[in-house]
């Protein structure tokens, strides 16, 4: 594949139009994936000899937390790209991503809860990766807030980048002082996931919806990044002619 | 010694200044002139490397300013809207502060008595007048031995008698070899002006 | 600009600003002497709270006294000057950064021992407590001092700085704690206290450089 039909995709015309094309396909496929899954899980899958029906929330919560933790790595590898190469698509991406992100963290922190509630018997407990979701959570928003806060465009995304970049060296870090700081306080918690024997029967909807929920997420960043992008370069001859186009 | 090729900026989309380019040599006076917001102090922003402008390079003896090895800082002095100076110091210990313990002393002399303000080095720099505040920094940048005086409109706040004094002190300035750039909107400091850009109408409207 | 100079400026303004970092440490203070009064004083519940109360107390005064170590300088001009004039504006800014620690940490941990004594510690384990916030304090204040700069264009950051510091801040946090706990029943507390000797070294290094960066772009 030749390279350059790749880099042209990062000048803001060609990931316009690529992002407006590719929105429709990546939602609806996206969709269709979570359908699939969610049958599966929710009908087709046995009930646990353990938990009963109960365990069914795995195919809501497993897909947001994987993804709240990819989407930041999403965001910190285009803020180092938007600040290395002052790139206002990479900027664009970044800002996009990072309130889906939040998003997919409470939705993974409320599924969590859920989950906790029939096992534990309370709703939180200082479970190792709840916790983590929870630091995960507040990181998302002080980006948000952050970038939010600067009035110069330019200097708020470059700023916010500089913090999702650190963010993501301490991420590693924070997980694993809260295992470690969880394994202390060890109660009864043992993730149904840990253990390897989980049967292919369940297993194959949570890998539908996993991919499904990647997918969706990539198709609502397409629109908001779009969007981004034109703000970013409102004085330039291609906008000007794509508002021009549309008027007509 | 210092050129500029293109330099435009951009800020939220608004156009702030565009296609300015020059050539100064050693000698020379340079005045940045337009009305309020013409974008004469971002200018001298981007030439004192604190605003990265949009599109276009500065050099300084043929080479980027931008490269590593090159020393165009060490040859500025610059002086913008902020005097640069902390309130909770007295004015003589300002001047030391920012120039180091090795200033010439007698030439500092020379200059707090033709300012007035040579009974005031030890009064709190937050306790001096507006005008005063602006001399104290006029003369941090005289002192400081450099090549290229950048100064975003120096004679605000200040009196005639200052305004004359400084225009002797820019003139030997430039006959030993200085450079100075400056940006005013009064005509009142047009002294050995050699280079003048007019910021008014120079913007590139798409 | 040599760095002496920085060192003397840096020591003079101290004391004539000295409000910041004695606001710091008052708060520092009351901080610690409030949880007794909250909480109780069994000597059981008073080792355990230790830990945890020096190492927040630690954090919330230094986001507090940290507010101010770059924001006078912005306002009247003088960071500028130290950009345009220095070589390495990061080395100038870990210049700044230490001289804060030191003027800062030297008078808290003499708090913090006296504190300690009051919450029944003794012997060696007030050692623990004193070498536990040196090397935490030196983190907290990198870590706090990013926060600031990336606040520095934003007029009333409020809250903001905390939101930024304390989820970074919660491996120092937690291994600080422990270290302390672990003195006290007398059980090794090397690991905790290795941890935290990373932290340092990783945000003294890279902390200048990214707080630097940060100013940079806000003077812009």
């Amino acid at each position: 594949m030749n390279l350059k039909s790749i880099y042209k995709y990062g000048s803001p015309p060609h990931y316009f139009k690529l992002s407006l094309q590719l929105e429709y396909w990546l939602l609806s496929s996206g969709i269709t994936l979570i359908l699939i899954g969610m049958i599966g899980g929710l009908f087709i899958a046995p009930p646990d000899y353990q938990m009963g029906d109960a365990f069914r929330i795995i195919y809501f919560h497993v897909p947001s937390a994987y993804l709240s933790m990819s989407a930041y790595a999403c965001m910190a590898s285009a803020s180092a790209i938007g600040l290395i190469w002052r790139s206002n698509v990479a900027f664009s991406i970044a800002k996009t991503i990072a309130p889906v992100g939040a998003a997919f963290t409470f939705l993974a922190l409320v599924t969590g809860m859920l989950w906790g509630k029939p096992m534990w018997g309370t709703a939180w407990v200082w479970d190792a990766r709840l916790t983590s979701e929870l630091i995960l959570l507040l990181i998302y928003l002080a980006y948000i807030l952050l970038h939010q806060s600067i009035e110069d465009r330019s200097k708020a995304d470059r700023s916010s980048s500089l913090l999702a970049l650190v963010g993501i060296i301490n991420l590693p870090i924070i997980h694993y002082s809260v295992v470690w700081w969880n394994t202390l306080h060890q109660g009864s918690t043992i993730s149904k996931l840990d253990s390897p024997s989980i049967a292919s029967e369940m297993l194959w909807p949570l890998i539908f919806m996993i991919f499904g929920y990647t997918i969706f997420f990539a198709g609502v960043i397409c629109r908001g990044s779009a969007g981004e992008v034109l703000i970013r370069e409102k004085r330039s001859k291609w906008v000007r002619a794509y508002i021009e186009g549309i008027k007509l | 010694m210092l050129q500029t090729e293109s330099l435009e900026l951009f800020r939220n989309d608004i156009p702030i200044y565009s296609n300015i380019s020059f050539d100064l040599i050693q000698g020379q006076h340079l005045v940045l002139s337009g009305s309020n917001g013409s974008g004469k102090t971002s200018l001298i922003r981007t030439l004192c490397c604190l605003t990265d402008q949009s599109s276009g390079c500065i050099k300084w003896n043929k080479s980027n300013v931008d490269s590593i090895d090159n020393d165009y800082l060490n040859h500025i002095a610059y002086l913008g809207h902020k005097n640069g100076l902390m309130d909770e110091l007295t004015l003589m210990e300002n001047i030391e502060i920012t120039l180091g313990k090795n200033i010439d002393r007698i030439e500092l002399t020379n200059l707090l008595e033709n300012f007035n303000l040579f009974t005031h080095k030890d009064t709190l720099y937050s306790h001096l007048s507006n005008g005063q505040k602006r001399k104290t920094a006029l003369i941090r940048v005289i002192l400081s031995s450099k090549q290229l005086w950048i100064l975003d409109e120096p004679f605000t706040n200040l009196d005639v008698d200052s305004i004359a004094f400084i225009g002797i002190i820019i003139t030997t300035h430039l006959n030993k070899g200085g450079m100075l750039i400056s940006a005013s909107h009064t005509p009142e400091n047009r002294i050995d002006c050699d280079i003048e850009i007019n910021l008014d109408g120079m913007l590139h409207v798409i | 600009m040599l760095f002496r100079d920085i060192i003397r400026r840096d020591l003079k303004l101290s004391i004539r600003r000295s409000t910041d970092v004695l606001t710091g440490l008052i708060f520092f203070l009351l901080i610690a002497l409030i949880f007794p009064l909250a909480a109780g004083t069994e000597r059981d519940l008073l080792l355990k709270m230790v830990g945890p109360v020096m190492l927040i107390s630690a954090l919330l005064a230094s986001m507090m006294s940290i507010q101010n170590i770059f924001k006078p300088d912005y306002i009247n001009g003088y960071l500028e000057q130290m950009m345009i004039t220095t070589n390495s504006f990061s080395a100038l800014i870990a210049v700044k950064i230490m001289m804060f620690w030191m003027i800062f940490s030297m008078p808290l941990i003499v708090i913090a021992s006296f504190i300690a004594s009051t919450y029944y510690v003794t012997g060696f384990s007030i050692f623990t407590v004193v070498l536990t916030l040196l090397l935490s304090t030196l983190s907290l204040v990198n870590l706090s001092a990013f926060a600031a700069s990336l606040t520095l264009a934003i007029r009333y950051p409020g809250a903001l700085i905390s939101l930024i510091v304390i989820p970074l801040s919660l491996p120092i946090i937690i291994f600080g704690s422990k270290a302390i706990e672990y003195s006290i029943l007398s059980m090794d507390n090397s690991g905790p206290l290795y941890f935290l000797t990373g932290m340092m070294f990783f945000t003294c290094s890279l902390g200048p450089l990214v707080t630097a960066s940060a100013i940079k772009i806000s003077i812009d």
